[in-house]
């Protein structure tokens, strides 16, 4: 009888610790800290916020009234100010080369005049006109002045908390494949800058919450985080389509992922990597150009995002003349996709497009291997297939059959059409970072932790501007100047795209990911899998005048 | 709307659903085992599955063992694992029964997070006990000689699980303790030996499923965890008492899947699934109501 009421004891006990594991609230601790690691209990979710729905209308730029914008070019902007600041050179600013350094101001502001430096530029994009270059250095605090103090939340007098809400412990095709190496990549990012002087005397710390990609957990990460750190970081979350009715309120700034159209329009969020429904609408257009298809099929993942990417694309083609002639929703839980290759067999389009997600173009990709089919001009897939590590998930269907479209450049073997934007030294000093922070293993068989990927690349740029726009207010670090400082510049990323978050509006022109990045998978020397960056580039929209002039595009050819 | 369906999109439609459904009836025979003996519905069975995949895959792949060896490594620890929880379903006879399937629940998340340690940060998917190529053309679609494998594995399971409750005396005692559990122990029926050996096959059946769906749906905790969901709806069909009913309501949402995904009948996005569920709810409710005409079927 007693060992029963003992195995009762023990049986409940460790349900009760399975499910507390199970269902508690997201976890949090630091990362790239010298201080203790923080692991505390979730808060309770915070009552509900509105959902936003992304419209499918993607014609229009945003207002088109920056016509003063700087035009971007990050590749000749990375080298020359002596202040570490990018200079512009592009003619169209030119003139104003030797003021328009937004570091240079900074590094003024921090004079030892001690007078207040968080005071930002006036939010008028265009006219200090050259972008902040993410390559270029830090600058450090200049000698005698104000010393820096607890200026804001998550701000301390050596101290600069940022914060990250990932899904690393959802599914695989998630949360280590793609969140977990998000984290990787902003912990890389926060060692690099803290090692190479860190933020005007101040060194980020990372404070990092798995909320298993659900929002309810999310929602505790971002109660947890919101008077604890200075701002957010790219996070892999479905947060950041739900939470826009309290960063007003809290005034955090959250340098955001940007897969939610809903993004664009918070002001207190600033994207980090392309707007879906616009990525859709300049790949449609691309493929109408150049690859020149009669009928095209599309994949997408049963989502609102993805069926209004799928609504973009169809309207675009449309305009071309070009005809839908099949289109299957998928699950990513999908056990096989061998009905749905079926139904694309049956529409047979001469191209396919894809906004979907890797588990299940990856399932169709083998299944229309397996029944011996493939669209006779290929398929275009959005970024989530993009990844250089997902050759080997893709098969050898892949090779010289699919496109991507991603945000940012990707590193590739020599290819002299991938030296801008792909083959850059920034792209150069992230590998290296990614290896040194994680150590060579990290690399696998070409990147196979997508550190590569756009989205995460997107943390490690962001990271870079954020300490970059924090160093220029010095002392008086605040959310409020901070967001000023962002929309008020335009920020070189030195992988091939300038970030512009225009004051009236994020979605407004020029729009940061206007132009994009087409590759091809192709066979490696070695038998594995490649890119091959693919040009003209696809532009959502010619006339938003910050295309660089390097750039080589199906408008400007 | 049905648009211009040939006969031969028809007919790869119907292939692609059995193997579909084939997927699906893999994982449910784990769960009608369990439930056979001690109405218990054991939401372990996707923990099992996984987690008995994935020593599989760690023994093909990682260590470089044969297929063969592989495969009864990874039921053998379905089956050990099972059993162990059969173990602790006995100490829970007079717990609340929708407790005890909480408690499997929880087994199947902490083989989750395990596997999830055990595995690259990559999806996988292991080699097919099968081999992973061969096959024939089948009307539009192309069947691989896993696809025949997983099925024919399938049937032989479901025939000798079916003949071994109904023909053995195993199946009398099984039957027994699942009709009455205290009455059969004052028989003289070993409760304690049965339970656990039931539980155990439960085990190895669900260590099996998962070694045979990992290679097509990938070694995806959560993806094998959906595969469950579906399995259990075609397992309800026969009231998760009957293996061959378990059998054909799988091989029914499959079939509903595979029809309804191959374009043949057009629906908008999420009505999919929707309708697949909505024609196994249709079949499990006509089982409920003409359930004393069809009970010699489900058992």
């Amino acid at each position: 009888m007693a060992l029963r009421r003992r195995w009762r004891y023990v049986a409940l006990m460790s349900t009760l610790a399975l499910l507390g594991g199970a269902c508690s609230g997201g976890s949090s601790k630091q990362a790239s800290s010298n201080s203790k690691a923080e692991t505390s209990p979730a808060a309770s979710p915070a009552p509900s916020a509105g959902s936003s729905t992304p419209g499918a209308d993607n014609s229009s730029a945003g207002t088109p009234s920056n016509a003063a914008a700087p035009a971007a070019d990050s590749g000749q902007a990375a080298s020359s100010s002596a202040a570490g600041a990018a200079a512009n050179s592009n003619p169209a600013a030119g003139k104003a080369a030797t003021a328009n350094a937004p570091v240079a101001r900074s590094a003024a502001s921090n004079a030892p005049s001690g007078s207040k430096a968080n005071t930002p530029a006036a939010p008028t994009l265009g006219g200090n006109g050259g972008p902040v270059s993410a390559s270029s250095p830090i600058p450090a605090p200049a000698p005698g002045g104000k010393a820096n103090y607890a200026s804001d939340k998550g701000v301390t007098a050596d101290t600069i908390r940022i914060g990250t809400i990932n899904m690393t412990s959802a599914t695989r095709s998630l949360g280590p494949a793609i969140a977990g190496v998000q984290e990787q990549n902003l912990d890389a990012a926060v060692k690099y800058v803290n090692r190479n002087g860190g933020v005007a005397g101040r060194k980020l710390q990372l404070v990092t919450c798995d909320d298993g990609g659900d929002i309810a957990r999310g929602r505790a990460c971002y109660e947890k985080m919101k008077d604890n750190v200075f701002a957010l970081v790219p996070s892999i979350t479905w947060l950041t389509d739900v939470i826009h009715d309290r960063l007003p309120k809290d005034k955090i700034p959250w340098m955001s992922w940007g897969w939610f159209k809903s993004e664009y329009e918070d002001p207190w969020m600033f994207p980090c990597h392309a707007n879906g429904m616009r990525e859709a609408s300049a790949v449609s257009d691309w493929v109408a150009k150049i690859i020149k298809p009669q009928t095209v099929g599309i994949i997408y993942l049963n989502v609102s995002e993805d069926i209004a990417a799928k609504d973009v694309a169809t309207k675009q083609l449309e305009k071309y003349g070009i005809k839908v002639v099949g289109s299957v929703a998928q699950e990513w839980d999908s056990p096989d996709e061998s009905q749905h290759v079926l139904a694309m067999r049956t529409a047979n389009p001469d191209f396919v497009l894809s906004f979907s997600w890797p588990a299940p173009v990856a399932k169709f990709a083998h299944d229309a291997s397996t029944q011996k089919w493939a669209p006779k001009l290929g398929y275009a897939a959005n970024h989530l297939t993009g990844d250089p590590g997902y050759g080997p998930i893709f098969g050898e269907y892949i090779k010289d059959r699919f496109y991507t479209i991603t945000s940012w450049g990707v590193p590739t073997g020599p290819d002299p059409e991938n030296a801008e934007g792909g083959n850059t030294p920034e792209q150069q000093q992230l590998r290296d970072e990614l290896l040194r922070t994680n150590g060579r293993e990290y690399q696998g068989f070409k990147w196979r932790y997508a550190g590569m990927h756009h989205i995460t690349q997107s943390g490690w740029v962001c990271v870079k501007i954020l300490a970059k726009a924090a160093a220029q207010m010095g002392p008086d670090l605040t959310r409020d100047g901070f967001k000023k400082i962002l929309e008020a510049n335009s920020w070189d990323s030195g992988l091939g795209v300038v970030l512009h978050w225009p004051p009236q509006s994020h979605n407004a022109n020029p729009y940061s990911f206007n132009r994009e990045f087409i590759y091809k998978w192709i066979g490696a020397s070695d038998g594995g899998w490649d890119l091959k960056r693919i040009r003209p580039d696809p532009v959502f929209d010619c006339s938003a005048g910050n295309i660089p002039p390097e750039a080589k595009t199906v408008c400007n050819s | 709307m049905v648009v211009g369906v040939t006969a031969s999109v028809f007919e790869s439609a119907v292939i692609i659903g059995i193997f579909t459904g084939t997927i699906y009836a893999m994982m449910a025979l784990g769960l009608v085992a369990s439930f056979r003996i001690n109405r218990v519905v054991n939401l372990g069975i996707p923990g099992l599955a996984v987690f008995g995949a994935t020593v599989y895959f760690e023994m093909s792949n990682v260590w470089g063992a044969p297929v063969l060896v592989s495969l009864v490594g990874g039921v053998l620890v379905g089956a050990a694992m099972g059993a162990i929880l059969g173990v602790c379903n006995l100490k829970m006879t007079e717990w609340p029964r929708g407790f005890v399937m909480i408690f499997t629940l929880t087994v199947s998340l902490f083989l989750f997070g395990w596997s999830d340690k055990i595995l690259p940060p990559i999806q996988v998917s292991p080699a097919s006990p099968f081999g992973d190529s061969g096959g024939f053309k089948v009307a539009l679609t192309y069947v691989s000689n896993h696809q025949i494998g997983t099925f024919l594995t399938c049937i032989v399971v479901t025939l000798l699980m079916a003949w071994v409750v109904s023909r053995t005396r195993t199946g009398i005692y099984v039957r027994a303790i699942y009709d009455d559990g205290e009455s059969a122990a004052t028989l003289g029926i070993p409760l304690s030996y049965f339970v656990v050996g039931v539980w155990a096959v439960a085990g190895a059946l669900a260590a099996l499923a998962g070694i045979l769906v990992s290679p097509r749906v990938t070694l995806d905790p959560y993806l094998i965890l959906f595969v469950t969901i579906w399995a259990l709806a075609g397992a309800i069909l026969g009231g998760l008492e009957s293996f061959g009913v378990a059998f054909i309501g799988s091989l029914l949402v499959g079939l509903s899947q595979g029809i309804l995904g191959a374009g043949i009948i057009h629906l908008g996005p999420g009505l999919e699934n929707l309708g697949a569920i909505g024609i196994v709810a249709v079949a499990v409710f006509y089982a409920g109501v003409k359930r004393r005409d069809l009970a010699h079927i489900q058992t």
